[in-house]
């Protein structure tokens, strides 16, 4: 059976691109009625089939649960110097026309921009789920990234050495 | 709470969700991190949830739909479940862990142990191997009659020391040893069980361990650890069977323990990259630690049964009964004695007596069931060495109880010899010859 034939209700038919050190395909999924791209990862092509498509449509079908999640340690890393959310943060303050100060008002312009599936990464590569948030209108490095990670949940990246700006 | 043997069955209960635990980490499912009664893809994604089995490894598997998606395929399917693979899981669990249920703790071996010792004990043996050298207290009372018999002339000396005296001897150190030997299988019994119980006990629970950390979607690390129960077999070989003046072959028995424990492995290992390695780990090290309880109880069997072939091969020298006595006269001839030195001999032989009426009341009833009785499939056989020992056991009390009846009627022996010559008169002369003509 060639992974051609493997049809996910989600992203529909599952063609990878790559060889058999690892496949990837380029698509995009709806979240909240935004259409955002998504990049499924799948290390061993070979023993990609039906179960592996099942466990994706069973976490895809949830996503915006799943979304929340992530956005959710976002939110619990705001006030905790040092961490990368609350550094945005600081710099989206101090950025833009107007002076803001209201958290949800950030989070509310936190939107995800990418996002990664890694179904079958195992124990050594434990991301399963990877989201990029970023802010309209700021500079390419200005983003947070929550890895949804196996058996643990959302762990958020370290800021950048030296703060976003 | 550091968890023991009595609590196994709940051990086995919660080997039995940690296994299912790791095999759904295998589907991609972990612990819903929102309710740990559930799975959940990964541990977070929520599209579909599973029934988590409870604490005690029952129940679970059913799927159950959390987005209108999946509630209208259920709705469409049917339910859909998980339990018939949980249950195989379940049942290979019981397979490895449930024989091992209700094994002996040895207890029961502390009051036969202590019989048979007292008894090896009053033939004189002192230090803790099978040597029993006529040191004792009747060993002395022996060495008594002995120095007194010097002082006595007679032709039935000869006949009546040879017997009563020098065989008797032989016969004490052949009983003693052969309860040493009984002994020795209560005790190692005694040493194998609490031990096999804690062995048991750590491979279980390590065995929860790994397949936790496989659950957690992690290589779990190899655990090595020795088997305290193989440690107490191999002793069984080491310490075997050494001195003791008996006609029991000692070195060829300890040599044919030797051959039956063979080489065995006191280490075990549990590991493995997921359930089934680590399951197949822990059937490896129980089949281990199972080989090295039945080695060890076949040489205890080995030894019991080459012990009781020994005292048959060399009945005389365990029995005293079975020795013949000398031509003994039963007239008086050329005597010499005087009352203080029969006396004496006569206050030893009773001495003696009581000791082996004593020796005979210790070693009245064997246990009349193995107290190391377990499941079949456990160590040697259901009751170990059970029946051998016992056997050996009632045949060295026969000879026992033979030799004390024997004995008496030396002791009688020699009074009537000493009446005759003290009154001439008929009637010791009748007492004396229905004696003679009876014994010889």
């Amino acid at each position: 059976m060639s992974a051609t034939e493997l049809t996910s209700t989600i992203l529909g038919p599952i063609r990878l691109d790559g060889g058999s050190g690892g496949g990837w395909m380029e698509t995009r999924v709806d979240l909240d009625g935004a259409s955002v791209p998504l990049r499924l990862e799948v290390d061993h092509p070979d023993r990609f089939g039906e179960q592996l498509v099942f466990i994706i449509d069973i976490a895809l079908t949830g996503l915006a649960e799943i979304e929340k999640m992530a956005r959710g340690a976002i939110e619990s890393e705001l006030g905790q110097s040092g961490t990368a959310a609350d550094k945005l943060f600081t710099a989206w303050r101090q950025s833009g026309f107007r002076r803001r100060e209201d958290p949800n008002e950030f989070l509310a312009d936190l939107s995800v921009t990418q996002i990664i599936l890694l179904p079958d990464g195992g124990a050594d590569q434990l991301d399963r789920m990877v989201f990029t948030y970023r802010l309209p209108d700021t500079p390419a490095p200005w983003k947070v990234v929550v890895r949804m990670k196996d058996r643990v949940g959302p762990v958020i990246d370290p800021a950048p050495r030296g703060g976003f700006v | 709470m550091q968890q023991t043997y009595d609590d196994l069955p709940t051990i086995a209960g919660e080997l039995k969700r940690s296994a299912i635990d790791a095999y759904m980490a295998e589907q991609h499912f972990g612990v819903w991190v929102v309710n740990d009664g559930w799975y959940a893809v990964w541990g977070w994604a929520p599209g579909m949830i599973v029934k988590r089995p409870d604490a005690d490894g029952s129940g679970g598997g059913e799927y159950t739909a959390l987005t209108p998606d999946y509630k209208a395929m259920l709705a469409i399917t049917g339910p859909i479940t998980m339990a018939p693979r949980y249950d195989a899981l379940r049942a290979r669990v019981d397979r490895i862990v449930s024989p091992w249920f209700d094994l002996p703790d040895g207890a029961q071996c502390a009051d036969p142990q202590s019989r048979t010792q007292t008894v090896a004990g009053t033939f004189g043996r002192s230090g803790s191997d099978q040597s029993v050298s006529n040191s004792g207290e009747l060993g002395t009372a022996n060495q008594d009659i002995a120095t007194s018999l010097t002082e006595i002339r007679g032709s039935f000396k000869a006949p009546f020391a040879d017997k009563y005296k020098s065989q008797l001897g032989v016969v004490m150190a052949g009983i003693g040893t052969s309860s040493a030997i009984i002994e020795k299988y209560y005790e190692e019994e005694a040493a194998i069980w609490p031990a096999a119980r804690s062995d048991v006990t750590s491979l279980c629970v390590k065995t929860k361990e790994a397949l936790d950390t496989a659950a957690q979607s992690k290589i779990a690390a190899e655990q090595k650890f020795v088997l305290t129960c193989i440690g107490a077999v191999i002793a069984i070989g080491a310490t075997a069977l050494s001195g003791g003046a008996a006609a029991i072959p000692l070195a060829a028995i300890a040599g044919g323990i030797s051959v039956a424990i063979g080489a065995l492995d006191a280490d075990a290992v549990i590991k493995g990259d997921g359930y089934d390695a680590i399951l197949t780990s822990l059937e490896d090290a129980l089949d281990n630690l199972n080989a090295g309880i039945a080695a060890g109880e076949n040489g205890l069997h080995i030894t019991a049964t080459d012990t009781a072939r020994a005292i048959m091969d060399d009945l005389k020298d365990f029995n005293l009964a079975a020795f013949p006595l000398g031509d003994y006269p039963d007239s008086s001839d050329v005597m010499q004695m005087d009352r203080g030195t029969t006396n004496t001999i006569d206050n030893n032989m009773r001495r003696i007596l009581e000791g082996l009426e004593g020796a005979v009341a210790k070693l009245s009833t064997p246990p009349s069931t193995s107290p190391v009785r377990r499941q079949s499939g456990i160590g040697f056989d259901a009751d170990g060495g059970h029946r051998a020992i016992t056997a050996l056991w009632d045949l060295t009390f026969t000879c026992l109880r033979l030799t004390a009846a024997e004995y008496e009627h030396g002791r009688a022996l020699f009074n009537a010899s000493v009446e005759d010559y003290f009154h001439t008169d008929g009637s010791a002369r009748d007492a004396l010859r229905a004696l003679v003509g009876e014994l010889v």
